[in-house]
């Protein structure tokens, strides 16, 4: 039994509880699946067959990254499902994640396991794995090799699973996974969250099964408490907290997707406000190394430091553009904040009181990015895989037809990446104006405490606009003899 | 009789297992050649100009210049000959294009680069004998 002062809650008080908006676990059909007994092994079973194909292609089939479905699946059509999935409905790709598939056994083999460390139970451990996920993903060219991005499924089953056996509390989901970290940031502008029907019946139940497990059902992965659950942040969407209550009395309510961005639902960390402001920079840092003038200043920079050390130039680039920068500029920002609104409050907090707003602008970025890539890719997958039938002798599909790939005319990408980065800037004015008038009161000292954080948006939106007007070059090898 | 005993569920997975192993196996390559087996084409020369080497390519439309010898030297005249190129990046659409026969073993092909960035490029003649020699080139391309 998981003592309540170990539970990692998003919020202590409900005060602010909204009305319930519609139960999707009450919906036709979608709600009897998703509170089955077997419903996410439903939806993970699909996915595991999925991922066991990419792991055999990527290692048997073409190493010509457009033609393997394990390039094309896993770095085009994974990342844009993943935002449409997380943007139109919530986290459910870790709802259905076939590396946690192993979880009971290896449940059974660690008899729970062990806590994780005290000082690991953060989202520090979470910002550096996201950064070296996108600094490896530079660094070997994973786009670039079929085998490689086949390593990569079989490492986050092996992690998964060994960290699963090792200790309880989920802690590959909820403290290391980066594809974890990606989905719960995005998740919390998702229209849908875990909530309780009711709190009086929590307030009387002693099992607290959602939490605990019962004796059937394991207990909530990260160990969120569903009454007082007021984000998606950590929140796999598993629904064993749903499977689990014995009253029935959890519930995936619609939510207005603002909500817990000015409802102050997330710890006042340093760890959980940097993680956002490294993700918000790590949209255009991502997208900026597809673009010439990346590749200039990693000439520039290994003219000027002599070496042509591909591993040392772009730690570099990635230390100062992912954590460095964010780091400096939020610090910065949040000083002056604190100055602006003649407010006596440890820095810390006026850190963490805008990176909500950070929100709508990051995902924004992020979205325009990778639906680029699903919307000029989506159909490569078709020839790709009548290639993986074909080379088993099965013609079934027909011979590949290698001109499909886009779903979109060309001429609408910028104007629509465009208008995406537009409104998500609009997004971040709009949360971080209702963050400050929650906490300030006045509209004035609101607005002088926002006003460094509204550069900041500037800046960001600005070099993600910058960015997407240049030329994108798809490159790997970046330096001649490097 | 085996010297050990095989638990019904291992036994399963071990038939799973030898079944992929065996898919594998079968597998074969876009032309219809299974993989892993030996290369009839290896005496086959296939050079493609301009060469793949250090320098990028300008990103302007280009024509390659293949050129086929045999094991001797002599020019192979009548093959068919594609060139394709493929992004390093997935999720991109192939640039194809039919070279036609300069002869003299030479084949000429008019090919424009649909973005700048890191093309692998395959070239596919299909030899008067049937044989099918392919081979491919790393490029650098860039818009500068």
């Amino acid at each position: 039994m998981i003592p309540l002062r170990e539970i990692t809650a998003s919020g202590e008080t409900d005060a602010l509880y909204r009305p319930p908006g519609r139960d999707l676990l009450r919906a036709p059909l979608i709600g009897r699946l998703f509170r089955h007994r077997w419903g996410r092994l439903f939806m993970q079973v699909p996915l595991l067959l999925v991922a066991l194909l990419l792991v055999y292609d990527g290692f048997t089939g073409s190493p010509i990254p457009p033609q393997n479905t394990a390039t094309v699946a896993v770095w085009v059509h994974y990342r844009g499902f993943i935002m449409l999935a997380l943007l139109f409905f919530g986290n459910l790709f870790c709802m259905a994640c076939p590396f946690t598939i192993p979880r009971t056994i290896a449940l059974r083999l660690s008899r729970r396991g062990r806590r994780w460390p005290r000082a690991l139970r953060n989202k520090w451990l979470a910002v550096a794995v996201f950064v070296a996920f996108l600094f490896t993903y530079e660094w070997l060219d994973l786009w670039a090799s079929p085998a490689l991005t086949a390593w990569v499924i079989i490492g986050y089953f092996l992690s998964a699973f060994v960290l699963e056996a090792l200790f309880a509390e989920s802690p590959f989901c909820k403290y290391i996974c980066p594809l974890g970290t990606f989905n719960f940031a995005v998740s919390t502008l998702s229209p849908a969250r875990i909530t309780v029907r009711s709190h009086d019946v929590c307030r009387d139940c002693t099992g607290k099964e959602c939490v605990n497990g019962s004796a059937d059902v394991l207990g909530c992965g990260t160990e969120l408490f569903a009454p007082v659950m007021r984000s998606n942040l950590d929140c796999i969407l598993c629904l064993d907290c749903a499977r689990a209550c014995p009253y029935d009395n959890v519930a995936l309510m619609t939510r207005p997707r603002d909500s817990e961005l000015v409802d102050n639902a997330w710890p006042r960390r340093w760890d959980v406000a940097f993680l956002m402001l490294v993700f918000a920079f790590a949209g255009p840092g991502n997208a900026f190394g597809m673009v010439p003038p990346y590749y200039d200043l990693q000439l520039w920079l290994a003219n000027t430091l002599g070496t042509n050390n591909e591993f040392l130039l772009l730690a570099l680039t990635f230390g100062l553009m992912l954590l460095a920068l964010p780091a400096v500029v939020g610090l910065g920002a949040a000083a002056i904040s604190r100055a602006l609104s003649g407010r006596e409050e440890p820095l810390r907090v006026s850190f963490s009181r805008y990176a909500p707003a950070f929100m709508p602008l990051a995902v924004a970025v992020w979205a325009a990015h990778y639906g680029f890539h699903f919307a000029t890719g989506a159909l490569t997958i078709i020839p790709a895989f009548q290639t993986f039938l074909t080379d088993h002798g099965l013609n079934w599909l027909g011979a590949p037809n290698w001109q499909l790939g886009t779903i979109l005319p060309g001429g609408w990408i910028l104007p629509l990446q465009t208008l995406a980065v537009l409104a998500g800037f609009a997004g971040s004015l709009y949360v971080g104006t209702r963050i400050g008038r929650r906490d300030f009161g006045s509209p004035p000292a609101a607005m002088r405490a926002m006003l460094p954080w509204v550069v900041v948006f500037i800046g960001l939106a600005a070099a993600a606009l910058v960015l997407f007007n240049l030329p994108m070059e798809m490159r790997g090898a970046m330096l001649p003899g490097g | 009789m085996l010297p050990f005993r095989i638990s019904a569920r291992h036994g399963r997975l071990l038939i799973i297992v030898g079944l992929l192993l065996g898919l594998a196996a079968c597998r074969q390559a876009a032309g219809g050649v299974p993989l892993g087996s030996p290369d009839d084409t290896a005496d086959i020369s296939l050079t493609l100009a301009p060469a793949a080497g250090a320098q990028p390519l300008p990103l302007e439309p280009l024509t390659w210049e293949i050129a086929l010898a045999d094991a001797a030297g002599a020019a192979i005249e009548g093959a068919a000959v594609i060139v394709r190129g493929d992004m390093s990046h997935a999720g991109m659409a192939p640039v194809e294009a039919t070279a036609a026969d300069a002869g003299g073993g030479l084949y000429r092909a008019d090919f424009a680069w649909t973005m700048a960035g890191d093309w692998i490029v395959t070239v596919t003649a299909t030899l008067p004998d049937g044989r099918v020699k392919s081979q491919t080139f790393n490029y650098t391309v860039t818009a500068r």
